[in-house]
């Protein structure tokens, strides 16, 4: 018996038996087996960048294209330094847990904190700052993050529950 | 997080030596920048061709380093990896900065431009 390892068109990794007279179908298209990362965090801007790169790491592993890792980091990036920024004003800090999953079409991403909740009303970021025909002294320096967060998702829902803000955001694939 | 500031026939060019310009660097990044390009003479470029990834912290401190260059000297960026680019591209911020594909094409166009 030889174990065969072969790569596939969606870049996962089989072994296949080889043994005598046994006949194999290599099917054409394997299912994409689902996939999840849970990370429970410090609120600080060092700890996001650890998991940012963390996540990176385990993100090349799913068999993602490029721009779908970059635009899963992005969304991520942006959400936890939120939670970083608004919901842990004070240097007490707190903690957040990251959840993402990858399915056939989506990633997607879980994050709660128990934090300050959000302001009622809709999520920020429905339009970008103005900056056509501005001054540079007028340039804005924020507001992106949302925007940023609204452009690269399909799905995205805040709800405060009990003493807990939790932010779920869906990536489409493909 | 450090900048390098270097001048090439005769345009001051800020290199990002570093892989993120984040949240966690942003403050810095702008400080190092105004640093770097207190003797500048003219316009600035900045070469991100080390920098893997920027968010809207990052973005924000861009802007301000723009700001920061007197009035008159502009700021043009370099060699974005492709996330950055992504972020420029959502945030529209493509318009607001003239963007070289990559450091010596940004030097070559200045020089064409002087000529």
């Amino acid at each position: 018996m030889t174990p065969l390892t072969r790569r596939s068109g969606s870049g996962t990794e089989r072994q296949i038996s080889v043994m005598d007279n046994t006949p194999i179908t290599v099917p054409g298209k394997c299912p994409i087996a689902p996939a999840r990362l849970r990370l429970d965090l410090e609120a600080s801007p060092d700890a996001v960048r650890a998991a940012l790169l963390d996540i990176g790491d385990r993100l090349k592993t799913w068999g993602l294209s490029k721009s779908q890792q970059t635009d899963t980091q992005i969304v991520l990036a942006e959400a936890l330094n939120n939670v970083v920024e608004h919901a842990y004003p004070t240097d007490a800090g707190g903690r957040i847990r990251v959840e993402i999953s990858r399915t056939e079409h989506h990633i997607d991403c879980a994050i709660r904190d128990s934090g300050t909740p959000m302001s009622e009303g809709p999520l920020p970021g429905a339009a970008l700052p103005a900056i056509a025909a501005t001054a540079v002294q007028d340039l804005p320096e924020g507001g992106f993050g949302w925007v940023l967060i609204r452009q690269l998702t399909t799905g995205l829902r805040y709800c405060r529950v009990e003493d807990e803000n939790r932010l779920t955001m869906r990536l489409r694939l493909g | 997080m450090n900048l390098s500031f270097e001048t090439r026939q005769g345009v001051g060019i800020v290199h990002v030596e570093h892989p993120r310009i984040d949240a966690s660097v942003a403050i810095r990044f702008k400080d190092r920048f105004r640093e770097v390009t207190r003797d500048a003479p003219g316009d600035v470029i900045l070469d991100l061709d080390q920098v893997e990834f920027i968010d809207s912290s990052g973005l924000g401190a861009v802007v301000a380093a723009r700001k920061l260059l007197p009035a008159g000297r502009g700021l043009e960026l370099a060699a974005l990896q492709p996330a950055v680019d992504r972020v420029m591209q959502l945030t529209r911020m493509n318009t607001v900065f003239p963007i070289h594909d990559t450091l010596d094409a940004a030097v070559r166009q200045r020089d064409r431009a002087s000529d």
